[in-house]
């Protein structure tokens, strides 16, 4: 027995060494680079007479991408990679000025390229650009590009924009003629790199005629790109390699090699940028500015404010379906009615004046950023015209006062509201992350003041922003208050988020307009279907400036802060100023290290 | 015995047929794969309708559930919601790191566990047996987060600080440059499995020496005279490791499984950071796959080690 014991005692130790041993050297999914994309050393040095310096830097990202090309990802990590080894027809610069990417010239009214109706744009690409293989990029690719993104046999994420395209001439290899069967305003969002833009050109020569690309190992990791680095090696889950792209049209990018660590937890990556095994980590949390502070100067800290904002909404639903607009849109198209009150600009008004936004900038974000007034902070689409609304919660009492609900003996305010009794007991809704949390208490704290009781609600994000289909609170309007981020576009149109025909409901499960907001008199419908029927920012600009005031003096939501990214990185890096409207991957053939 | 191990089959068919379910049940509840989508600006109705309908999550949840079987049932585990990549492929990318992860950290715990628990049972109540009892409820009561974070503080952060050889952080663990990397990155994530797991071993162990030594055999032993080294190893530890046998063999299978939380903070690409990662935006064929892996592993090792315990113990009969 005893010896039978000794042999099930090893064969059982043994199996988990032989699993282990067994297990092989390494699972990298390299991308065979082609003999072009090894550019040797000499050809990268400055000069003869000094030895090519290791221009290294480490980024740790805390998601690893699920696929690179960002037509066929919804990943920001992957936008940020696609940015790196993507090109763009044209781009922003870091004052946010749309500029040439691959274009020749950006499209305008004025050069001609913008048709008077705005149905004809003409791409006119550089001369003599190369894909990573050296092949030609012509107007081919955006052919190709396009075909793909509307081909039924491919499942890209978005085809925004894509589909108001009717037809692409190529009349020669620098020209491509786009005709739209609409105005299509944000044009510049396509065949484009970075967060929310549509992604990366695709290179014809590789692709063409095949379909399912979702699937394709090209869409995963391209090896054949037009962006200033490229993936040299991806290992999943533990670290990708980028070399710079010898064919990149433009200036040859400083840094030798990028390594791009996937560290999930930023606590480790805090712990690697002191250690200086990464150079920089570019998704910190507004929590983590005082941390970062403190390793000042060996490691800094950069906070840029964004176009995107956290905001307090109301849920505007209205359920009578006999309501109707201007338009003759129904109102009363929502499933579930928000809190009736709401429905009065000058109680939403109330609750705006009772928030001290200000202490909530200063104390839970470090004063690092700032309370905007309207949709679009720091971007050229911002009206900066309107004043701030004050934090002034007598005020906001006396609003409140007259709009008739008074405080009751127990210190909430009670009143009638189309003839029902109503009591400001209400709830406020929002993710599980901490700092949204502590805004939610600082908010249910000045509410108090004013004699209005909120009752915190925290779910995690993938119930919150669930969908209609699955019974998330949002789309189905199961919430009275609730705080989360806008998205930003880098164009003011199509978020659609405010348009009756988008909320959502029975028969539009997919409707994104959780305000479950329809203008009764049509007016806000009307104004941003004035501002997508033009191609020409300077006609756009008047009218996306009278929807922010309109949203202002209504009220309709409270924007809280501007949302700040935070980076933390080594003294090494050089780090250039980047746009909110690109992102900070967009310029990174600019950054460089100083030893 | 052959019927015996045809029941056990078909049973072990049926619980992984109720893991799954409960386990889609689950995910599906917990996590939406569509709420990604909800504020991306640049997509339309019709987009996310199309991809709902790509996924197969606008049609009824037990439909979706036997589809996924069907595949499954035909050795496939589909393709993720997200990446597109075959899970078959995901997972063989990852599981090979998490058995040099979990396989070094299992060695290094049963020897640990073997040494501490032998010491403890032969020096009761010594000074000695008091210390490793102490440390052994230390490391089993402290949150594994908690250690790898405060280790990775000390001999990453601040051994750099202080000019010595420091321990990387994580992630990385190919470099082609150094063949050496990899047993580095090792070095924090199973030092902290092993402090952690030895524990419930070496206590284990200890109490199963003890009820040993006090046995008739072991005193008859004895009284022949024999010396107390040959009594401990010759006649108790044969006969107290079996129990420790079964435990440690009913507990291989799930090394496959990861560690959660260890490979998180070490940026570790094993199978628990999969299973999380792709757990959270509800990517119901990663995780059913992952889960399928170790569920299925446990199934077969319970019938395994069932079966070998009769070969060991004559006392077992099966009918």
């Amino acid at each position: 027995m005893n010896s039978k014991l000794y042999l099930l005692l090893v064969v059982l130790v043994l199996s988990s060494m032989v699993m282990a041993g067994c297990a092989p050297a390494t699972t990298a999914t390299t991308a065979p680079a082609s003999g072009a994309t090894q550019a040797p050393a000499a050809t990268q040095a400055p000069a003869a007479t000094t030895a090519p310096a290791d221009k290294t830097i480490t980024i740790a990202y805390t998601q690893e991408p699920d696929n690179v090309v960002s037509e066929y990802s919804n990943m920001t990590y992957s936008a940020w990679l696609d940015q790196v080894v993507g090109a763009s027809f044209v781009t922003w610069d870091a004052n946010n000025n749309l500029v040439a990417d691959l274009a020749a010239e950006v499209p305008t009214a004025a050069n001609g390229d913008v048709s008077a109706d705005g149905l004809t744009i003409t791409f006119k690409l550089k001369p003599n650009l190369k894909w990573s293989d050296g092949q030609p990029l012509t107007s081919k690719d955006i052919l190709f590009t396009w075909q793909s993104q509307v081909d039924p046999k491919n499942a890209p994420i978005s085809r925004s924009g894509y589909t108001t395209i009717t037809s692409i001439d190529t009349p020669d290899d620098t020209t491509a003629v786009l005709h739209f069967s609409s105005v299509f305003a944000p044009w510049p969002t396509l065949f484009s790199v970075g967060p929310n833009t549509t992604g990366m050109l695709l290179p014809s020569h590789v692709l063409q005629g095949q379909t399912g690309l979702e699937k394709n190992a090209e869409i995963h990791s391209p090896t054949v790109v037009a962006g200033p680095y490229m993936i040299k090696e991806w290992v999943a889950g533990d670290h990708m390699t980028l070399v710079p792209n010898p064919n990149y049209y433009g200036n040859k990018p400083n840094l030798t090699q990028i390594n791009i660590k996937f560290v999930p937890d930023t606590t480790t990556a805090l712990a690697a940028l002191k250690t200086g095994d990464v150079d920089f980590v570019p998704d910190f949390a507004e929590s983590d500015i005082p941390t970062l502070s403190a390793l000042e100067p060996a490691q800094h800290l950069r906070v840029d404010s964004t176009p995107e904002f956290e905001h307090l909404l109301f849920n505007l639903g209205i359920t009578n379906s006999t309501i109707k607009d201007s338009t003759g849109a129904v109102v009363g198209n929502s499933d579930i009615a928000g809190f009736c009150p709401f429905q009065d600009a000058n109680v939403r008004k109330a609750i705006y004046l009772a928030i001290d936004r200000d202490t909530i900038v200063k104390t839970l974000l470090f004063g690092k950023t700032t309370a905007p007034t309207s949709l679009w902070p720091n971007s050229s689409w911002y009206n900066t015209t309107l004043t701030e609304y004050p934090y002034d919660p007598t005020q906001a009492g006396q609003l409140l006062d007259t709009a008739g609900y008074k405080v009751g003996s127990d210190g909430i305010r009670a009143g009638t509201c189309n003839g029902k009794p109503v009591k400001f007991s209400i709830s406020l809704e929002t993710t599980v992350k901490q700092l949204r949390q502590d805004e939610q208490a600082a908010i249910q704290a000045n509410l108090k003041q004013v004699g209005i009781d909120v009752k915190t609600v925290a779910t995690p994000s993938g119930t919150f922003f669930g969908s209609y289909t699955e019974g998330a609170n949002m789309p189905l309007g199961k919430f009275d208050m609730a705080i989360y981020t806008t998205g930003f576009y880098p164009d003011p149109d199509p978020t659609g988020s405010f348009a009756c025909a988008n909320v959502p409901n029975k028969a539009n499960p997919s409707g994104n307009n959780n305000y479950h907001y329809c203008d009764q008199t049509g007016q806000m419908d009307t104004l941003f279907n004035q501002g997508a029927a033009s191609a020409d920012p300077a006609t756009r600009k008047p009218i996306y400036d009278s929807i922010q005031k309109y949203q202002y003096d209504q009220a309709l939501f409270v924007p809280l802060y501007a949302r700040a990214n935070v980076y933390g990185y080594s003294a090494r890096l050089v780090f250039p100023p980047s746009s909110g409207f690109c992102g900070w991957a967009c310029n990174m053939s600019a950054w460089d290290v100083t030893k | 015995m052959w019927s015996y191990l045809a029941r056990r089959i078909i049973q072990g068919f049926m619980i992984l047929l109720i893991i799954t379910l409960l386990c889609f049940i689950l995910t599906r509840l917990s996590s939406d794969p569509m709420a990604e989508y909800a504020n991306r600006p640049n997509m339309t109705e019709a987009d996310r309708e199309a991809i709902r309908a790509r996924l197969g999550l606008d049609q009824p949840i037990v439909v979706q559930y036997f589809k996924w079987l069907g595949i499954a049932a035909q050795g496939d585990l589909g393709t993720s919601f997200f990446s597109h990549q075959p899970v078959t492929l995901m997972i063989a990318q990852r599981l090979p790191l998490t058995l040099i992860l979990m396989g070094t950290s299992e060695v290094f715990i049963i020897i640990f566990a073997l040494i501490l628990g032998l010491v403890a049972a032969v020096r009761q109540y010594s000074f000695l047996d008091n210390l490793i009892t102490s440390f052994s409820f230390i490391g089993f009561s402290m949150p594994i987060f908690f250690l790898a974070l405060g280790s990775m503080q000390i001999f990453a952060v601040q051994f750099k600080a202080w000019g010595l050889p420091y321990l990387p952080t994580g992630a990385d663990i190919w470099d082609p440059k150094d063949p050496l990397a990899l047993a580095r990155h090792l070095v924090l994530p199973v030092s902290c499995l092993v402090a952690i797991q030895t524990a419930g071993y070496s206590r284990y162990l200890r109490s199963s020496i003890l009820e040993v030594l006090g046995m008739d055999y072991v005193r008859t032993a004895r009284s022949k005279g024999l010396s107390s080294r040959s009594v401990l190893f010759k006649h108790a530890l044969r006969n107290a490791i079996l129990p420790f046998v079964t435990i440690v063999g009913l507990d291989i299978p799930f090394l496959l499984g990861g560690a959660l939380v260890t490979e998180s903070v070490f940026a570790w690409p094993g199978m628990g950071r999969l299973f999380w990662e792709y757990a959270q935006r509800g990517d119901y064929p990663v995780v059913l796959g992952v889960l399928l892996l170790t569920s299925t592993a446990v199934v077969f090792f319970t019938i395994v080690v069932d079966m070998a315990y009769t070969l060991v113990d004559p006392r077992i009969r099966l009918s």
